[in-house]
């Protein structure tokens, strides 16, 4: 999918929650590539929102959890902000067209590319920080469980831990689905 | 007797699985048995909820209480851990005590 697909689809999405300053709004007219990345730190959550669904790929994310998410990784790193700033300049510019270009953006621009990868994490992990197992202090801060990115492959056959999903012994029987899953043999 | 005097045979100081057998077994032989507990009793939902929104689920401290008044084993200096290797047992101040530990469930093996 080409980028402005993508952003005309993303703004579509948003339009219904977000407040979008109208000067950010048309992100698929493409800005000078020369232009440096850094932008301002004023991130708006719909911003946020934006660029968390083109780093992950999805286009329904919450935007209670990327407030979450936002608070957390912007508390944790007073330039993440421009980070934010930046990775959006550089989705609508189409220096970062497209996560396939991901590992030669980050060599380029190592800074916005770190913030790409903490916010990924966070999305997928549902926590951001590094959770300490004996210890009652760390610097994890939490994002969400149920909506946790890395349940949904799974989420057709089983739940995170806490509630079951049906009946006790539920996950005794192999999923409906084995055969037609893909392997990584067979992928 | 009025609110701040208490009588009893036998005052029991923990209400984990010791001190709560043992109040248990005194109580059925007739004893009148109180239990101090130091760490306040919350219901099971909470700790589910505490563990659901918890940032750190490979602690398994995190979803219980941690009082100043009553801290667990993994607050920063509560245990003194001098030997060649770390070792921090998991040990909760609530009601129950560390029978808590795991969520306080014991999974049931299918049969097969
Ligand atoms: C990680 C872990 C895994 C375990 N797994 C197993 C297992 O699979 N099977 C098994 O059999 N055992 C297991 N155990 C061991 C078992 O859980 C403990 O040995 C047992 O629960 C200890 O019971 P206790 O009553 O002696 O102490 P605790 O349960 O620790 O209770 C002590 C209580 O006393 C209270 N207290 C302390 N000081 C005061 C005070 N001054 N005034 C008032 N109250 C006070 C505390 O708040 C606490 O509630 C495990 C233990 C750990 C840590």
């Amino acid at each position: 999918m080409i980028v402005s697909d993508l952003l005309r689809a993303l703004s579509r999405l948003f339009s219904r929650t977000s407040g979008r300053s109208p000067e950010r709004s048309a992100p698929d007219v493409p800005r000078a590539s020369a232009a440096p990345l850094r932008g301002d730190d004023s991130v708006s959550s719909s911003d946020f929102l934006t660029v968390s669904c083109f780093l992950t790929g999805k286009n329904d994310l919450s935007p209670a959890v990327a407030a979450r998410a936002y608070a957390a990784l912007s508390s944790a790193d007073a330039t993440f902000a421009a980070s934010v700033s930046d990775l959006l300049g550089a989705i609508c510019t189409g220096r970062l067209a497209d996560m396939k270009m991901f590992d030669d953006f980050a060599r380029q621009y190592p800074e916005p590319a770190a913030a790409a990868l903490h916010i990924i994490s966070a999305w997928y992990l549902g926590y951001t920080g590094t959770p300490e197992p004996l210890c009652s202090e760390d610097d994890s801060a939490f994002v969400a469980y149920e909506s946790a990115l890395m349940f949904r492959p799974t989420a057709d056959v089983t739940a995170p831990p806490s509630y079951t999903p049906g009946r006790t012994d539920y996950w005794q029987e192999p999923p409906a689905s084995l055969k037609s899953d893909r392997t990584c043999l067979s992928a | 007797m009025t609110a701040s005097s208490y009588d009893a045979d036998v005052v029991v100081v923990g209400s984990g699985v010791t001190g709560s057998n043992l109040a248990y077994e005194l109580a059925r032989k007739g004893r009148s048995v109180i239990i101090l507990e130091s760490g306040i009793r919350i219901p099971r939902w909470k700790i589910v909820e505490n563990f659901r929104t918890s940032s750190r689920k490979v602690n398994r401290n995190d979803p219980y209480p941690n009082a100043p008044y009553a801290p667990n084993s993994y607050t920063p200096g509560y245990i003194e851990n001098t030997g060649t290797f770390r070792f921090l047992p998991g040990m909760l101040r609530l009601v129950g005590g560390t029978t808590w530990h795991w969520g306080g469930s014991d999974v049931a093996v299918p049969s097969q």
